[in-house]
């Protein structure tokens, strides 16, 4: 008997809901790809072949170093290389130039033993799950490397710990305050919601910028880089909660006036209770949709905050970070590859965005509403 | 048993049949009309306003009227859904009496119990039903175990012509009828004294109305329930009724016994409500009756509320209010009935 | 003579894992000026059926069958032509009146919108016979009220404005679904007598559906009563609800209560619930609720049969104790 019942609710909400997301492909493909960055991110040092804030003096403005399967002889290899680099001076110009070495072939390695560090926080490895041998003339810098020879690479996918991270926690922390707040505001209403609309709406009449700004010269400079991006996160939530305060109390105000609420009145069930049992439930869906929707925005804000010189600080990095060496037409023209952590910003805005859309199509209520 | 005995149980029983439940107490309930930033109260809506009700055991009011006519917001008053504005609603229960609109011990609280009209919206739809039965015996705390609170609703359920494995089930796996009932067994379960019905059946398909009808009389005779049973439909509050209660822009203008109501309705208003009921019939007489519209809750006319419609205002109407009052039995608000009463009088003396 | 004739109308909606046949050929026809009234419950087909005439179902409709107004197979025409007849010679009274009207515009706006579209008229004229309209359905200050917007009009008012709205264009059907549900009786009454009224004068012709016995028996002349997308029975109003044949027509007219029913006295009631399209099997429909069920049923489904002039009924029960052979339509 047990085991129909738990049939039952299982095909009822989940797997129906489940079944919605996977037919839509934008959806599957948007949360795929997060998948691999979260995973990315988390794996980040192991990932990448140097470390992000090593410097390579020898190689700097170097670009995207191309892959090879096929020597200039002919050969296939089957485990792919690339090949060493010369410096020369260019006979015209004089100037220094990156010459390619067809003779020095490096094989891409897995699990190869690089620079020290500190393995997921745990211990101390020097294992690289890819790699070519430390000591090669040249530099596997697949994004290319910046002005100090540091492989963009590896920095990309280290940024993206803080700016993966930071839209997260910060959604984390807005929503605890939004959902506080705003249920609260709705289901109690009067005064108290008098008071915290017009909070709101004081808070959202700020523009955003000079506010940033001003939160971040909080932040003293001598602060760690970790406590810096917790800062960073207090700045964006203690903005973002406001909008998603007033998404909740609107929902709030449409449950409440539903019938069952009267129900659990009139049967003596507390306010919060109330709250809690039956209006947080029907609202969630509402929630995890509206706060997958909000996450892209914390991203670009960190980025921008990052890109103006407000947010993330060196040594640390982000995807923001990163593209303020962009900052300039020439930069662009010359080091084009300096775009690439922008490409990966927009890419996990754009999946969020997806998988978003995909979780509200999926949380229809009409979708089991009376069929 | 002696003759006397009996007589005396007989006494007692209709004590204890008459007992006084509820006391509406010159209820009024007033909605602000809210404008600007901060919200300024510009007017009100005068959902109620001035009702004056004692509700026995066992003795069950139908109320019927117009949309507007505050039928609903008396019905949340009552079960202490809506705070009055100016009044109050008194509960008797066993010795004490209790304020309806202040906090209520758990016993007294689900001693009222209200079920509502639209059966879609009365069901959490996120909760299996047994979560929704069991929410109230939780908080009351009079079954302990998962196993004796399942036994126990699902006995109730049967009661209702529902299954019993529909308890693991959830809302939108059911019809509207169905989901009556349910809410029916919502009710029941708290043991209450008092259900406040607020046209439970005007959403539901004409085969299944007459279903849930029938059920809830009953479910009446078996939990001894009394009910309050608000409805637009005549027909229907005469069947549930014992006493209809008509209202009219939050006031009550005329109370009878269902028969002789529809018999001879007295006030005005009552003959246009039951004249504009359009019956089965094979024959319908066309005739253009003037019907007009109510006024707004906002803008109350002055002296008798319904002059405004009625065929036969007066002078007087304009002026004062009529009061309740008997007029051959039943209880009407009109000065077409107060003039004659005073007319008699004055004759008599 | 004839206006709109429904001949074998079949309808199937088709979802991603099953196909449910809504409207299972259906024939019915609505005599010039005559009213004819849809009985039915949830899942009848009695609004997929109207709003088939009018050629708006969903997409993921599949309609065979014919549907002749004024000799043309509306499902043959092309786009152009539907929308020369929608709106014009055909149009619809709804239940809810807001969802006809845009909260945006004036109601003098959207009046004049339809007589552009329609007619070639001046401005002028179209405030002119707007205003009549709004007049003839018994709007007061008509001229005042051509300019307000539908918010400014009260409940019973923005109904007749619908009204109005709907007979602007002369048509020769107009297609009320459940016009007056959910109002209240004085309202229902003011609204059935303006119906009524005009029609007298205008010789329109009236496919009135609603699930409410009483406002049929005051509206209709003739009644066809649906269950799951199938007539049980058809005939004038005193045939089919004062001698009804079928055993679900006689349980909805005694199952709703009436300013005669005697308290204390059981209502009649059918058993059961009305059954999901899914649930429907090879015989009658009504199979799983009916009070006179015989073996037969289960296995056939009934065919509707004469059974006085012009009364039909589908039933294996009514059918035993006649001898009849005339099929309906």
């Amino acid at each position: 008997m047990k085991e129909k019942h738990k049939k039952i609710k299982e095909e009822t909400d989940f797997q129906r809901m489940l079944k919605v997301l996977l037919k839509n492909p934008f959806g599957v493909a948007g949360m795929i790809i997060l998948i691999i960055m979260y995973i990315m991110t988390l794996f980040a040092q192991f990932i990448s072949p140097y470390n992000f804030t090593d410097l390579h003096s020898k190689y700097t403005y170097l670009p995207p170093t191309p892959v090879h399967w096929i020597d200039s002889k002919g050969h296939f290899h089957i485990i792919p290389f690339i090949y060493g680099i010369k410096e020369e001076r260019n006979p015209i110009t004089y100037a220094m130039e990156y010459v390619v070495d067809k003779q020095d072939i490096y094989p891409i390695h897995l699990f190869v033993h690089g620079e020290n560090y500190n393995f997921l926080g745990l211990f101390k490895t020097n294992v690289h799950l890819f790699g070519i041998n430390p000591n090669a003339h040249g530099m596997l810098a697949l994004f290319g490397t910046d002005k100090y020879g540091r492989d963009l690479f590896s920095r990309t996918i280290v940024g993206g710990q803080v700016s993966m991270t930071i839209g997260l926690l910060g959604i984390a922390i807005s929503f605890a305050i939004g959902i506080i707040i705003g249920s609260l505001s709705g289901f109690i209403g009067g005064t108290f919601d008098l008071i915290v609309q017009r909070l709101i709406e004081v808070l959202m009449s700020f523009p955003t910028l000079p506010l940033w700004l001003a939160l971040s010269m909080i932040i003293p400079p001598s602060w760690p880089s970790t406590w810096v991006y917790f800062g960073i996160v207090t700045v964006l939530s203690v903005l973002g909660w406001t909008g998603l305060a007033r998404v909740i109390r609107g929902m709030t105000l449409s449950i409440k006036e539903k019938d069952f609420i009267s129900a659990a009145k009139l049967a003596g069930q507390t306010k919060l209770k109330i709250i809690i049992h039956h209006i947080l439930p029907n609202i969630m869906s509402y929630i995890i949709v509206v706060a997958t929707l909000s996450i892209p925005g914390m991203i670009l804000a960190e980025s921008a905050m990052s890109f103006l010189g407000l947010g993330i600080k060196e040594p640390m990095t982000s995807w923001g970070l990163l593209l303020s060496d962009a900052e300039s037409l020439e930069s662009i023209e010359l080091h084009p590859w300096f775009l690439i952590p922008g490409i990966f910003i927009v890419v996990a805005v754009l999946s969020f965005v997806f998988v978003g859309d995909a979780l509200r199509d999926a949380f229809d209520p009409y979708q089991y509403e009376r069929k | 048993m002696q003759p006397a005995g009996l007589l005396m149980l007989i006494e007692i029983w209709c004590i204890l049949m008459n007992e006084n439940l509820i006391n509406v107490d010159n209820l009024k309930v007033y909605f602000p009309i809210r404008r600007g930033i901060f919200l300024q109260t510009v007017g009100y809506i005068k959902a109620v306003d001035g009702v004056n009700l004692k509700i026995k055991q066992n003795q069950d009011f139908a109320v019927v009227g117009e949309s507007g006519s505050g039928k609903t917001t008396l019905g949340k008053s009552i079960v202490g859904l809506i705070k009055p504005t100016r009044g109050q609603i008194l509960y008797s229960f066993g010795e004490k009496s209790f304020d309806m609109s202040k906090e209520l011990p758990i016993d007294v609280r689900q001693s009222v119990q209200m079920i509502f009209q639209d059966p879609f919206s009365s069901l959490n739809p996120r909760l299996k039903i047994i979560d929704t039965l069991k929410e109230p015996l939780e908080i009351r705390g009079f079954l302990r175990s998962r196993k004796e609170i399942a036994n126990y609703l699902g006995e109730l359920l049967e009661k209702v012509g529902l299954k019993r494995e529909y308890l693991y089930r959830y809302p939108h796996e059911f019809s509207g009828g169905q989901r009556q009932r349910i809410s029916i067994v919502r009710a029941i379960s708290m043991k209450p004294k008092i259900v406040v019905l607020d046209e439970p059946s005007s959403s539901l398909d004409v085969s299944v109305q007459s279903q849930v009808l029938n059920l809830l009389q009953d479910i009446k005779k078996e939990y001894n329930l009394t009910y309050i049973f608000i409805t637009h439909n005549i027909s229907v509050a005469k069947y549930m009724g014992q006493k209809i209660i008509v209202m009219y822009l939050g006031k009550i203008i005329e109370i009878n016994d269902p028969d002789k109501l529809i018999d001879k309705p007295f006030h005005p208003y009552t003959q246009l409500l039951l004249s504009t009921v359009v019956e089965i019939k094979s024959e319908h007489v066309e005739k253009e009756i003037k019907i007009g519209e109510p006024p707004s809750p906002v803008n109350i006319p002055s002296g008798c509320r319904f002059r405004t419609r009625c065929p036969f205002a007066m002078e007087i109407c304009a002026k004062t209010e009529p009061p309740l009052s008997d007029h051959e039995g039943s209880l009407v608000a009109c000065h077409l009935y107060s003039n004659k009463k005073k007319e008699i009088s004055v004759n008599n003396s | 003579m004839i206006l709109l004739d429904i001949k074998n109308l079949k309808i199937t909606f088709k979802t991603s894992s099953e196909s449910l046949l809504a409207i299972d050929s259906i024939s019915f026809h609505v005599d010039k000026g005559e009213t004819v009234g849809v009985v039915g419950e949830t899942g009848s087909g009695k609004t997929i059926t109207s709003l088939s005439v009018m050629r708006l179902l969903p997409s993921n409709a599949k309609i065979s069958g014919e549907i002749f107004f004024n000799g043309s197979d509306l499902l043959k025409i092309s786009e152009k032509e539907m929308d020369e007849i929608r709106g014009k010679k055909i149009s619809m009274i709804f239940q809810e009146p807001m969802t006809a009207f845009d909260p945006l515009y004036t109601v003098g706006t959207q009046f004049s919108e339809v007589l552009f579209k329609h007619e070639n008229v001046s401005k002028l004229e179209a405030k002119k016979r707007s205003v009549e309209m709004l007049k003839l359905v018994g709007i007061p200050e008509s001229e005042k009220r051509f300019y307000q917007y539908p918010h400014e009009y009260s409940g019973g008012m923005i109904q007749r404005a619908m009204i109005a709205l709907a007979l602007l264009t002369n048509p020769e059907l107009i297609i009320a679904d459940e016009p007056t549900t959910g109002l209240d009786v004085t309202i229902q009454m003011q609204v059935l007598n303006l119906i009524k009224r005009i029609q007298k004068t205008s010789n329109l012709s009236i496919l009135f559906i609603t699930h409410d016995l009483g406002v049929i028996s005051k509206m209709a002349n003739r009644i066809i009563v649906l269950y799951l997308g199938k007539i049980f029975e058809v005939g004038t109003v005193k045939d089919v609800i004062f001698s009804s044949i079928h055993p679900y027509t006689k349980g909805l007219i005694s199952s709703v209560p009436t300013l005669k029913t005697v308290k204390y006295e059981k209502l009649y009631s059918i058993p059961g619930n009305v059954p999901s399209l899914k649930e429907i099997g090879e015989g009658c429909r009504f199979y799983s609720r009916c009070p006179i069920r015989m073996n037969i049923c289960k296995e056939k489904d009934p065919q509707l049969l004469e059974y006085t002039k012009g009364h039909f009924a589908a039933c294996w029960a009514a059918n035993a104790d006649r001898n009849l052979v005339h099929s309906y339509e």
